[in-house]
């Protein structure tokens, strides 16, 4: 009898505790890494990032203020008009300080940037690691914010950022011609707003980082408050911002065409 | 007791689903081990601080509101830029063609103002139709003051006031039409372009001073077959009189890597007769590999009027065809440098002997009095056949500008600048450079009129 209790108190044990370690054992693995489970995968996340940024710009027109800080002052100021048609046709034309008017900075494809400087009406074609108005943003940092069409992603996991939760992507580049090799990129859980980068060179050393928030709520949640950090020189900081934004813009055939940088 | 047992026969399993619960992936380790890595500082290369602390207490906008455009229609843009300089010169007598300063009379120092105002707008709210004027004056401590590199100046007088650019364009969908006095700029190299003909050329090193613009009509049509410029002009003279028709046709087109385009420039014959120089060039520019461009312009002219002298100082004519090209590289070095090389070849420039023989001719002729159609052999860019042009240009923190260019003649002479540009404030700009032009008495930079030109000035720009 006492046999018989033994037995069907021990079975009893078993059959609790094998199913409660594989259930608890499957509970535990990621979710993105079942297939078919309805997690997004490391490209959904960063093609919603993607679009909190790129969509919204789409055929708009924004006006945005550069500060350049350094030892935590403000050295200069910078205000350019932007004009977006899509990922890769964007014009950017200084407006403030004087001295820099009317210089404009084109991408007229996914890898064909062009400066045009007034004081010599002239268009010369540069390269998208040119750093923007003598910022600590390069040409494509701020005019092709899709990075989905240039790198590859991995969840790296996820991490509190901001008090926040985020998921943390891994992205590789998909070549060399990338203008970084690795971007570790911070994406907000809750709806895909992008939180911040840090920009990794081909020789792996972390170069930059840039931290994004959104302040107006006319932005359509988008980005518009921008930090970007070196991390060879601590006290030199840019702050971009985005003044006003304007939608749903309809520019001319020809607007982004280094042809007709010339004309106006 | 056999509970007991029982509990801890099966207790790996237990404890296998307990564990099984711990973060086991990077995902939770991350949020197990980091409450916040906006809080991590040690670790963190930037030190954990608040990325958004500076412009906590900054709402308001940075730069004043009248630099902002307004939406729907830009207003009218006004821009007003004056400079003050001063130049102290090292004057070069031993100068062939200005033998101990003779006939040129140059001073070793000038004082000069400069003013350049822009002012522009448009007509309607869609920013179809707008005009534009750019007018430059400047006026000079002695008359004859010459600022630029090839002794030819901005400001061959005392005074001067021009209208550099006035005229209004449309832009419709794909088409372009502009009518009035404005600058054009063909081609794709950075420091010389041989086919850059319908406006004046410009200093390879200091190509700021050259301004003005040259009255046409242009029309141009965007499409899928490319952009389609004509340019219709006369041969007009500083006083706008004219009496030849001059016209031009460019086609440019591009692709993922490459833009590139073909010029055809002609005119009417010169009022004695001789046929107008015409011109069809092609030029190019591509990206490599990141961070560096290469760039060529070809340009082929019809007739070869240029004066020529022999051993016995005879003036000649070649006549036929010739061909000006350059090959370039531009390099972005990173930390906010740069580096253009070119090479120009000229076939219409002189030989080794020919530039001797000039030279010997202007001992002779000079040698009694100013012999000006001489003087006007002496072309700049044209005494060799082949040129090698370097530009680097360097801005560090965030308010100086470095550049450094020199030109080197196939003669050994060469010219060399080196400016440094300070930013006192968003209006105010410190300016000094420094130009050197080295050679023996047989080269070309050799022979030019200064030594050495060194120039400080203000520029202001509102």
């Amino acid at each position: 009898m006492k046999r018989v209790w033994l037995f069907r108190t021990t079975a009893a044990i078993r059959l609790i505790a094998v199913p409660l370690a594989v259930a608890m054992t499957v509970l535990a693995v990621p979710r993105e890494s079942i297939a078919g489970e309805a997690g997004p995968t490391a490209l959904q996340i960063l093609e919603r990032a993607d679009d909190h940024w790129d969509l919204n710009l789409k055929n708009s027109k924004v006006e945005l203020e550069l500060l350049v800080y350094r030892e935590n002052k403000l050295r200069t100021t910078y205000r350019m008009s932007l004009k977006y048609q899509d990922n890769y046709h964007v014009l950017a034309e200084t407006i403030y300080p004087p001295r820099n008017e009317g210089e404009k900075m084109l991408q007229a494809g996914r890898k064909n940037f062009w400066l045009y400087l007034p004081n010599i009406n002239k268009a010369v074609k540069i390269s998208e690691s040119n750093s923007l108005s003598n910022s600590d943003f390069s040409n494509t940092d701020l005019l092709s914010p899709r990075l989905s069409h240039e790198y590859v992603p991995n969840i790296a996991g996820t991490e509190k950022l901001f008090g926040t939760e985020a998921y943390k992507l891994e992205l590789q580049a998909k070549d060399e011609s990338s203008p970084y090799a690795k971007i570790i990129y911070w994406v907000r859980k809750s709806d895909y707003s992008p939180l911040r980068r840090d920009y990794y060179t081909f020789s792996q050393q972390l170069l930059k980082r840039l931290d994004m928030k959104s302040t107006s709520r006319s932005m359509n949640g988008m980005p518009d408050t921008f930090v970007m950090s070196s991390v060879l020189e601590k006290d030199k900081k840019t702050v971009l911002r985005y003044l006003s934004y304007q939608p749903n813009v309809t520019y001319k055939q020809d607007t982004f065409s280094s042809d007709a940088l010339m004309r106006r | 007791m056999h509970i007991a047992l029982a509990v801890k026969r099966y207790s790996h399993l237990v404890l296998l689903g307990i564990l099984a619960t711990l973060p086991i992936s990077s995902e939770a380790q991350a949020e197990e081990s980091n409450a916040d890595t906006t809080s991590a500082g040690v670790d963190d290369p930037f030190g954990g601080e608040d990325p958004f602390a500076l412009i906590e207490n900054r709402q308001e906008a940075t730069a004043p509101e009248s630099a902002m455009p307004q939406n729907g229609g830009r207003k009218s843009q006004k821009r007003v830029e004056l400079f003050l300089k001063g130049f102290y010169s090292s004057i070069n007598n031993a100068s062939r063609i200005n033998p101990d300063n003779r006939f040129q009379h140059l001073e070793p120092s000038t004082g000069m103002v400069e003013a350049r105002v822009t002012y522009s707008g448009y007509l309607d709210q869609q920013e179809t139709l707008r005009w534009l004027f750019k007018g430059y004056g400047a006026g000079s401590s002695y008359q004859g003051a010459q600022t630029s590199l090839q002794g030819g100046g901005d400001v061959p007088i005392r005074s001067k006031a021009r209208i550099d650019e006035i005229f209004a364009d449309w832009k419709g969908d794909r088409m372009f039409a502009s009518m009035g006095k404005r600058r054009i700029t063909w081609g794709h190299a950075q420091g010389f372009n041989p086919v850059n003909v319908v406006a004046p050329p410009r200093d390879p090193l200091n190509p700021e001073y050259q301004t003005e613009g040259q009255p046409l009509i242009w029309l141009s049509d965007s499409g899928t077959l490319g952009n389609i410029d004509l340019v219709l002009t006369r041969n007009y003279d500083e006083n706008w009189n004219a009496d030849q028709n001059r016209w031009g046709l460019r086609w440019g087109g591009s692709s993922q890597k490459i833009d590139y385009a073909v010029y055809y420039f002609d005119g009417g014959a010169y009022r004695d007769g001789r046929a107008f120089e015409r011109m069809v060039g092609g030029s190019f520019t591509a990206d490599v590999i990141p961070g560096m461009t290469v760039y060529g312009e070809a340009a082929n002219f019809l007739k070869n009027a240029r004066n020529y002298y022999s051993a016995n100082f005879a003036v000649r004519q070649k006549g036929g065809r010739y061909t000006q090209g350059v090959i370039g590289s531009s390099l972005d070095l990173g930390s906010k440098s740069s580096l253009f090389v070119e090479l120009l070849y000229n076939s219409q420039g002189y030989t080794q002997e020919e530039r001797r023989n000039y030279l010997q001719a202007a001992d002779v002729r000079l040698f009694n009095g100013y012999d000006p159609a001489l003087a006007g052999d002496f072309v700049p860019l044209s005494m060799n056949r082949n040129y090698l042009l370097a530009n680097y240009k360097k801005e560090f923190r965030e308010r100086y500008n470095f550049n450094l260019s020199t030109l080197k003649a196939r003669d050994g002479s060469s010219s060399t600048r080196a400016a440094v540009y300070y930013a006192l404030s968003d209006y105010y700009e410190l300016r000094t450079s420094y130009l050197y032009y080295g050679g023996n008495k047989d080269s070309e930079f050799g022979n030019n009129p200064y030594r050495g030109l060194f120039e400080i000035g203000l520029k202001a720009s509102f």
